[in-house]
């Protein structure tokens, strides 16, 4: 497998830090920069469960004044560490030293999107639902994130799936409290199958008959506080349900067959191929291309390692297949910090200055996460708002080397004349840092 | 920023490039405003038929009862309590609604139908440019400061072949001259960044003009995600100017209420105060153009007519649309209203829709901004000779 230093650095990867790129060419097969970074994380599973407690405590005070007040101190208290925390998490990723396996992990985050945006009572479980369900995953087997996506608190709050109740359960029959579809619509329409696949609305009901009872152990003094996730058997919707065509029974097991099931579906493996593709292929991939990824997909019965490892393979093998991709606004931030330091970020300020660019991390408009093309985010006013940022970056920025030794030792031989020229003809070195940082070289990977 | 004489230049080269364009079709001083309402609007609870022998019991928790306040309008429907501006514009004949409506799509799925609304074809990612885009061209040309969008990024219904300035609010960033030739120079060969950045240059010029000496956007709170009437503010400051864009589009987020949504009170009740407010926000900022203004404001579909098992709604499909302006005759409810009863609702669960949104939009387009008949049958929102448009939206 060969694959070009700049191709490893900017494509796959978050972008150069000055050295970067020889020490990938001193690895000419490339194997090694692959290899070492396929080792698995594991979940820190303590945030969540502070976070659980916590809700766990303050939803049990009978006053519903100072029951109110304690959710939120709560949710304030949260807000508040999780800004400062994101400074040294982002730049922490952004000079990760398995760079491709962070940009895996922002990838399928994004594609399981929990978000806090006006449901602000997502955030205290969604601050841990990276590390938790996506992170021990991402190199694994799709059917595992997948269930550890939908039985997590932060999914179930943020589409409402820990309030479904079967209309024909004990608890639905009692209370008359009914089905909730949120949740069972988008694990088909975004996260398995995809919109236009096939399905019928009789399918997502089905499915959401099938999930009920899946929930979270707030309020509930009998449940065990120690894990995350709640299977309500009394709010089970009870009797058969059929689902694409198989028919399952009740219980937590027979939800958790019926995403196996969705997860190796061949509508599945195109979906996700298309999806992965996109992301850092071109954005338009060929059909070739799709077909190769989700063909590795599928003869591994799901392994997102083989899949992650198609895109490689692609990358030495058929390079045509590719075109260049634009930056989203958080990967050009991660780019600039691995090249000029994490100095050039501002206390508490990584996190507006997503917000500002419409990339905020668990704030996204929709289930469906954040866009993933070109003209998503290369519009006149994005384009402008790159500009004021590294107008700032590169006040910011100490650095020993001068900007063209920079740029040389970032881009290499790619490094394009108008880069070149720009760096080398600019007023001044901070005017040349701010063009070298909005140049084409740095906007497109 | 272009001069009027570069307009005029421009201008007559589009409309030589468009068969049966003429200048006389520039909308002048005629502005147009869409609001895009993300997230599905529960027009239930917009504009509730309280006059519905089936609503109160369709309804159930979610219903309207008398002692909540509830606007009255005219043949049993009223507005939301919380939509006190709208109410005004009603009374005074400069808001008309129309009800049981929806884009030609049944999908329930947001992210198509929100496509199909944007793109004003009858199917999701059929195209890569929207109807608004599409409409700019058939009225205004090339001239780049014509169109606006307010958003986060440009949004799907003013992509396409026809400049639009886009902005997002917030504090206006010194640029050096110095350095924004730079850049141009460097980006001189590139086909994305290239036009990218003189439109957004073009649009810097313009806030910087309109900011204040803090640099500030006037109701702008710098960083600070901005509500709908802020945002709507701004619109109104940009098309206020004689020689600003006068067609603009907003959106709005948050109208997917699947648990919890209140009635005459909590969700639902702030995102239609503010919506409510964002029109009166437009009709002050743009103080004698409103005379010849209209705002549509639209959402993907309705939701279900009775109440979830969280209080709140799930995905449906006919909803309600809100059409403002001076220009508007208005003070009236426009709906073929299909009922509630079990047999009139949609698949048994969502208010049916019985208008196209196309329909009504071809009507706002043609009557307000003199858009041909024939390029809105084929262009505008293609294939779609078979729907009508809805007449008398505008005050003749």
């Amino acid at each position: 497998m060969a694959i070009s230093p700049s191709i490893a650095a900017h494509r796959f990867g978050l972008g150069a830090y000055p050295g970067e790129l020889q020490a990938l060419a001193a690895d000419p097969a490339g194997g090694l920069w692959y290899q070492t970074q396929i080792r698995i994380p594991q979940a820190d599973p303590d945030v969540l469960r502070r976070a659980l407690v916590a809700m766990r405590t303050a939803a049990t005070i009978e006053d519903k004044p100072a029951r109110q007040a304690a959710l939120r101190a709560l949710f304030k208290g949260i807000r508040q560490s999780s800004r400062t925390q994101f400074d040294s998490a982002f730049a922490a990723a952004a000079l990760s030293a398995t760079p491709f396996v962070e940009r895996l992990t922002w990838f399928w985050a994004n594609h399981f999107t929990v978000s806090a945006k006006g449901k602000p009572r997502v955030l205290p479980f969604a601050v841990s639902f990276v590390a938790d369900a996506i992170r021990p995953h991402v190199l694994g087997r799709f059917a595992d994130m997948l269930i550890a996506v939908e039985q997590h608190p932060a999914m179930l709050i943020y589409l409402d799936n820990a309030l479904s109740v079967g209309p024909s359960s004990r608890a639905g029959r009692d209370r008359k409290r009914g089905l909730n579809e949120n949740l069972a619509r988008e694990i088909l329409e975004l996260h398995t199958v995809g919109v236009g696949s096939g399905y019928s609305q009789r399918d997502v009901i089905e499915l959401a008959r099938l999930i009920t009872g899946w929930t979270v152990p707030i309020g509930r003094k009998q449940s065990d506080a120690s894990r995350p996730f709640l299977f309500a058997a009394n709010r089970h919707d009870p009797g058969p349900k059929t689902i694409l065509n198989i028919r399952y029974g009740d219980g937590l097991a027979e939800g958790e067959r019926a995403l196996r099931d969705l997860a190796i579906r061949p509508e599945t493996a195109h979906f996700l191929a298309k999806k992965l593709a996109r992301h850092f292929i071109a954005d338009d991939p060929p059909a070739a291309a799709i077909a190769h990824i989700a063909g590795r997909y599928s003869e591994s019965g799901g392994d997102l390692a083989r899949m992650s490892q198609a895109l490689i393979e692609i990358a030495a093998g058929r390079p045509d297949w590719m075109a260049p991709k634009y930056r989203q606004p958080m990967d050009h931030m991660a780019a600039t910090v691995r090249a000029l330091g994490p100095e050039i970020l501002k206390a508490r300020q990584t996190l507006p200055s997503l917000t500002q660019f419409g990339q905020a991390p668990l704030m996204a408009g929709s289930p469906a996460g954040y866009p993933d093309q070109t003209s998503d985010w290369a519009s006149p006013d994005a384009v402008m708002r790159r500009l004021e940022w590294s107008i700032f970056a590169a006040k910011r920025a100490r650095i020993s080397l001068t900007p063209e030794a920079l740029a040389e030792a970032i881009f290499g031989a790619e490094l394009s004349p108008e880069s070149r020229f720009a760096v080398a003809g600019a007023e001044s070195p901070r005017q040349a840092l701010t063009l070298l940082l909005v140049s084409p070289n740095f906007m497109w990977r | 920023m272009l001069s009027r004489r570069s307009f005029l230049a421009t201008a007559a080269a589009a409309g030589a490039a468009i068969p049966g364009v003429t200048l006389a079709r520039a909308p002048g001083e005629r502005r147009f405003i869409f609001i895009l309402l993300r997230g599905a609007m529960d027009g239930l609870a917009a504009v509730p038929p309280i006059g519905d022998p089936d609503y109160a019991r369709v309804r159930g928790r979610l219903a309207f009862t008398p002692d909540m306040g509830a606007l009255p309008l005219h043949n049993g429907f009223a507005l939301h309590p919380a939509m006190t501006e709208a109410h005004a514009l009603y009374r005074s004949g400069e808001l008309l609604v129309a009800h049981a409506i929806a884009p030609p799509h049944r999908t329930r799925s947001h992210f198509d139908a929100q496509n199909i609304l944007e793109n004003g074809a009858t199917r999701a990612f059929a195209r890569h440019d929207g109807w608004l885009n599409r409409a700019l061209s058939a009225v205004g040309g090339n001239r780049a400061d014509l169109g606006l969008a307010i958003a986060e990024s440009e949004p799907l219904t003013m992509r396409g072949p026809a400049k639009v300035a886009g902005w997002a609010p917030r504090r206006v960033v010194l640029i050096p001259e110095t350095l924004s030739e730079r850049v141009s120079v460097m980006y001189s060969a590139d086909p994305v960044l290239a036009p990218a950045f003189a439109e957004g240059l073009n649009a810097h010029a313009l806030a910087s003009a309109n900011a204040g000496s803090d640099g500030r956007m006037g109701g702008a709170r710098g960083g600070r995600a901005l509500v709908l009437a802020e945002n709507a503010g701004l619109a109104a400051e940009f098309l206020a100017r004689p020689d600003g864009p006068r067609i603009a589009m907003l959106e709005g987020g948050q109208w997917d209420t699947h648990a919890g949504q209140g009635v005459a009170s909590g969700r639902m009740a702030r995102l239609l105060g503010d919506l409510s407010a964002a029109f009166e926000r437009i009709k002050t900022g743009l103080g004698p153009a409103w005379r010849q203004t209209v705002v549509v404001a639209a959402t993907e579909f309705g939701r279900t007519a009775r109440p979830n098992g969280a209080l709140g709604t799930d995905h449906g499909y006919g909803s309600a649309a809100f059409i403002a302006g001076g220009a508007v005759n208005g003070g009236k409810i426009v709906t073929d209203w299909p009922g509630m009863s079990q047999q009139a609702l949609f698949e048994g669960r969502d208010l049916m829709a019985t208008m196209d949104m196309r329909a009504l939009l071809k009507g706002v387009l043609g009557d307000h901004l003199r858009v041909p008949r024939q390029a809105l049958d084929t262009g505008v929102f293609p294939e779609s000779a078979a729907v009508r448009p809805i007449f008398d939206i505008i005050r003749h």
